[in-house]
């Protein structure tokens, strides 16, 4: 029996969301279940690898043609905005200040951790240690693994441009086809 | 508390001043400015892609 209208759309507006229902409900089981998982175990290592492996192969896939910059430009660029705002004694814009300030906080962050390692003291704790301490508890390792799956899934389908069909994306150095041309340093806003 | 603890408090608390800061501030780059421009290109993306899946595995795999 085949449904028409109004009967058809209703089947549909039940059945439509249920990959992704179903999808939601497979992703917060293995979180539940990556949160049991002791770290040395050999269930957990493969599980990491997995999905390593499944968020890789969706940027991949998600990202063919869609990414805003090519590498060589993206360099380029980077920098020219060091050169000309460093550069013969200049200042630097309020946007560079503020990219130094970036960088001199992960320089401290790396820098305190990896003295910290190096020492091998109880009363100088290493970066790791400490999340440690949260993924000592199932619930910490679940929440943890949660958040970084999402970090995971931000870096591998964010910032795509969307998808036009193929050529569309990586026209000429200054950005896609029918946009303002990007920034200079397309690393900061404001400054110029 | 330790001189450790103690370090990684202002480190912790500079990270989140200048989080708070550089979001109110226009002219300052703030964190979506630098994951834009993170992910503007494949070799930064590769990068970033790099760090998080080492995090991944040392944090769920490995740490001692």
């Amino acid at each position: 029996m085949r449904l028409r209208g109004r009967g058809r759309l209703l089947v549909l507006r039940w059945v439509w969301p249920l990959p992704r229902l179903v999808g939601d409900l497979f992703v917060l089981a293995f979180v539940a279940w990556e949160g049991v998982q002791g770290r040395y175990s050999g269930a957990s290592h493969a599980s990491i690898l997995a999905t390593i492996g499944v968020v890789l192969l969706l940027a991949l896939l998600a990202g063919r043609g869609r990414q805003r910059r090519r590498s060589r430009a993206w360099v380029g660029d980077a920098a020219r905005a060091i050169r000309t705002t460093f550069g013969e004694g200049r200042v630097g814009t309020a946007s560079a200040r503020g990219a130094l300030v970036w960088a001199l906080l992960i320089a401290a962050t790396i820098g305190w951790d990896m003295t910290s390692f190096v020492e091998q003291k109880h009363y100088l704790p290493t970066l790791s240690r400490l999340f440690g301490a949260v993924t000592d508890h199932d619930w910490g390792r679940a929440l943890l693994f949660a958040a970084w799956l999402v970090l995971g899934l931000y870096l591998a389908l964010g910032r795509r441009l969307p998808a036009r069909g193929p050529g569309t994306a990586l026209r000429g150095a200054t950005g896609p086809v029918g946009r303002r041309p990007s920034r200079p340093s397309s690393t900061v806003r404001g400054g110029e | 508390m330790t001189v450790g603890a103690v370090v990684w408090t202002v480190v912790a608390a500079a990270w989140l001043a200048w989080l708070v800061v550089s979001q109110r501030v226009r002219s300052w780059p703030g964190i979506g400015s630098v994951v834009h421009a993170l992910l503007g290109s494949w070799l930064g993306r590769v990068l970033a892609f790099a760090a998080w899946a080492e995090a991944g595995w040392h944090l769920f795999g490995q740490r001692p």
